[in-house]
């Protein structure tokens, strides 16, 4: 509502002024007057949501840049010790864990995610019985809190009696895996899960894009005699692009701050095959309150992300096509 | 219109005034006192045995109380100290009281530990174990003042043990009988194998077992890892080979899964005194304690415990009132039966009281948690102890359980992390 209000004031003023140029000298001071105190009025509107983002985002991001120069345990006085919480961490075996680990799960389970993620899509935007029925059952899993999904998922995936296992054995005959006990298992198991519990989310921003799609362009296809895989090839898929790019944007970006999943299913175990580098941040600022070391991690990860999504962006040009 | 909306204004403004009222009339009278655990099955018994009766007798204060999962436990209670507005009273570990003493972040309880002493007579409280919590050693001031305290007892399953024909444990047994007899007791194979023993990553047993075979995990001082010595090397050498030949579960069947004790897999296991409540409700089986057996060629017993206190925050708003409440939590609101299974009290003649044996209950043997006291060692509880001993050191001897790596160069790592946390305390 406060946009409206700027956007149509000032446009009010501006075309007055472009009409009525002449009388411009004697209302000027009056106009700017009545621009700023509208002006003013759009900061007092905006002031709640700008207070809040000014202390609580950009403030600490900035003070954890300076508290990564020091060694601080919150109780004592921070000491400044230059770049040697950023030198410890290239010789830190913990670290160098959790950045493979976060790369590895970043790595799988983004185009996983997608994927499956645009199948579902593509599968629920056909008109068949029941479909709004599927599409909440895949929402499902988005709303429920990821606490409460890796506490059950944590049952599943038990190597006696969780359902998997069971079912591995009921069915073959011989024993599943242990799941989140065997470190080459625990990182698939938590990537099998995240892609239960986050595919349906990108799911809706693809059937939005889906519907999107203008039917004449599927409707001159037919009639040129393309085939459904053509059509989807050479049609659905360069059109929904643009989406395509956005979800993987997304999805890169929450992989790489993945934490819930790891710390309450494996608390990074075992011997650090899930520990990532947002847990690697919490176990240093939280449990060992060293938030300077702490901050360091985060920087390099901030630093992470803002690299390879600038990489992303550079390579959109070859494959998302904007109409 | 006017006329109302100054009328409408008037009426705001003393709403607003005596909304403020009771609290400012009600802050002269009443402290309200913080107060933090981790126990949260214990905090409905408490809440009505130990605070109720205490609000009762002094009216002018109330406690509040709070109780979280362990996990987050000691990050809410720092951060709550750092942040200006603390739990005045709060539960404290064996494993943090040093590094909150060495923080400052508690107050000094040795001059009430004095008083109740002077009152009551020396040996009133269990002083042996009791020294586990001074800082910055046995000698130093006490900045906790404990209620109970725990320790390490070897568990038992009593009915596996007659199908096998094999004689029950003893307080005499050696690490090699029990090694012996939890041979005999692995048998099967697959998702069906029953182990002889389990739990053996456990700091309440390894740091033991190492201390037993006369080996150590930190020096006298605690300033130096010293688990990569010849002698605590071969310790835990003997103990991967018996995961080796199988008598031992893999550290894969153990993580994230139910205690293997628990659920009858296993026929031994060494745990804290505090599992007592849990193994409890077990119905399948007949179980029963020991002590921890000790070395044959040392004939040294090292056990695990210590005691669980309440400390005050060094920041408190309101100090005496927490010192009130402090010495009725621990000692005058305590009785015999105020006590969860597995904890021992503190003061020396509730635990001769034949309530506290609970002897309707398992373990038939409870009074082996007080005969174990006399070899209790805590677990080097010093600085980061959470980062060095529970990150690390845990992190280390799974990879070398798991056959990663071996014993030796898991302990050589052990000791060149540690003592890289260890060395920021001399800067």
């Amino acid at each position: 509502m406060c946009k409206t209000s700027i956007c149509s004031g000032t446009f009010y003023s501006r075309s007055k002024c472009f009409t009525k140029g002449q009388e411009m000298g004697n209302n000027k001071k009056r106009r700017s007057k009545a621009i700023l105190r509208e002006e003013v009025q759009a900061y007092l509107f905006i002031f709640p949501l700008l207070f809040g983002i000014i202390f609580y985002n950009i403030l600490p991001i900035f003070s954890s840049a300076v508290i990564s120069l020091t060694d601080w345990d919150i109780m004592t006085q921070p000491t400044s010790v230059g770049f040697e919480n950023y030198s410890k961490l290239f010789k830190d075996d913990i670290f160098k864990a959790s950045f493979i680990n976060t790369l590895y799960y970043t790595g799988v389970s983004v185009p996983l995610q997608v994927v499956v993620a645009f199948f579902l899509a593509l599968l629920l935007n056909f008109k068949i019985k029941g479909s709004n029925l599927f599409r909440a059952c895949f929402f499902m899993p988005v709303v429920t809190s990821v606490v409460a999904v890796s506490t059950v998922w944590y049952w599943i995936y038990n190597s006696e009696y969780g359902l998997i296992n069971l079912l591995i054995y009921q069915v073959f005959g011989i024993a599943g895996p242990n799941w989140l006990g065997s470190k080459d298992w625990a990182m698939p198991s938590i990537i099998i899960m995240s892609l239960w519990k986050n595919a349906g989310y990108y799911m809706v921003i693809f059937l939005a894009a889906l519907q999107g799609v203008p039917q004449e362009l599927y409707e001159s296809a037919r009639i040129d005699g393309a085939s459904s895989w053509k059509q989807l090839y050479y049609i659905t898929i360069p059109v929904v692009s643009p989406t395509t790019f956005f979800v993987v944007i997304m999805a890169t970006i929450s992989s790489f701050q993945m934490f819930e999943q790891s710390y309450v299913m494996t608390a990074g175990g075992p011997s650090y095959s899930t520990i990532t580098l947002v847990l690697s941040v919490f176990n240093h600022a939280f449990k060992y309150f060293r938030m300077g070391y702490a901050s360091a991690q985060a920087w390099i990860l901030f630093l992470l992300i803002m690299f390879i999504t600038f990489i992303q962006k550079i390579f959109q040009k070859k494959w998302v096509f904007y109409t | 219109m006017e006329k109302f909306i100054k009328c409408l204004k008037a009426t705001l403004t003393l709403v607003l005034l005596l909304s403020f009222m009771p609290t400012l009339a009600e802050a002269d009278e009443t402290v309200t006192l913080k107060f933090a655990m981790w126990d949260t099955e214990l905090a409905e018994r408490e809440l009505k045995e130990i605070i109720e009766p205490f609000e009762e007798k002094h009216p002018n204060i109330k406690v509040e109380m709070q109780a979280m999962p362990f996990a987050e436990y000691w990050q809410k209670v720092q951060t709550s100290i750092a942040g200006g507005d603390p739990y005045d009273v709060f539960a404290m570990s064996v494993a943090y009281i040093w590094e909150f003493a060495h923080k400052g972040m508690v107050m000094d309880l040795t001059p009430m530990y004095d008083r109740i002493v002077a009152e009551s007579g020396e040996g009133y409280f269990y002083d042996a174990v009791l020294d586990c919590v001074r800082y910055p050693n046995a000698e130093g001031q006490l900045y906790e003042l404990p209620f109970a305290w725990v320790d390490s007892l070897l568990y038992y399953n009593k009915t596996v043990f007659d199908e096998a024909g094999i004689p029950y444990p003893t307080n005499e047994w050696t690490y090699d009988d029990l090694w012996e007899a939890a041979e005999k007791l692995t048998s099967g194979a697959g998702p069906g194998k029953k182990y002889g023993f389990t739990n053996y990553v456990s700091h309440e047993f390894i740091d033991s077992y190492i201390k037993a075979a006369g080996g150590q995990v930190l020096n006298d001082s605690m300033t130096e890892c010293v688990v990569n010595s010849e002698v605590s090397v071969k310790a835990l050498e003997e103990v991967y080979s018996k995961v080796e030949q199988g008598i031992l579960p893999a550290i894969s069947s153990m993580i994230g899964q139910p205690d293997l004790f628990l659920s009858g897999k296993a026929a031994m296991s060494i745990g804290g005194s505090y599992l007592i409540d849990t193994y409890r409700e077990i119905e399948e089986f007949d179980w029963d304690v020991v002590l921890v057996p000790s070395n044959a060629t040392t004939g040294i017993r090292s056990i695990y415990g210590g005691p669980d206190g309440v400390s005050i925050a060094s920041n408190c708003a309101h100090p005496e009132e927490a010192m009130l409440f402090v010495e009725y939590y621990c000692d005058k609101g305590r009785t015999a039966t105020s006590y969860m299974g597995g904890k021992a009290s503190i003061v020396n003649k509730l635990t001769q009281d034949p309530l506290w044996l609970e002897s309707d209950k398992k373990p038939a043997n409870k009074k082996a948690i007080i005969e174990s006291g006399p070899y209790i060692q805590g677990a080097d509880f010093s600085y980061k102890w959470s980062e060095w001993r529970m990150g690390i050191m845990r992190n280390e001897l799974e990879s070398a359980f798991s056959g990663d790596k071996t014993i030796q160069e898991a302990c050589d790592r052990i000791v060149e992390q540690t003592n890289a946390i260890l060395s920021e305390l001399k800067k």
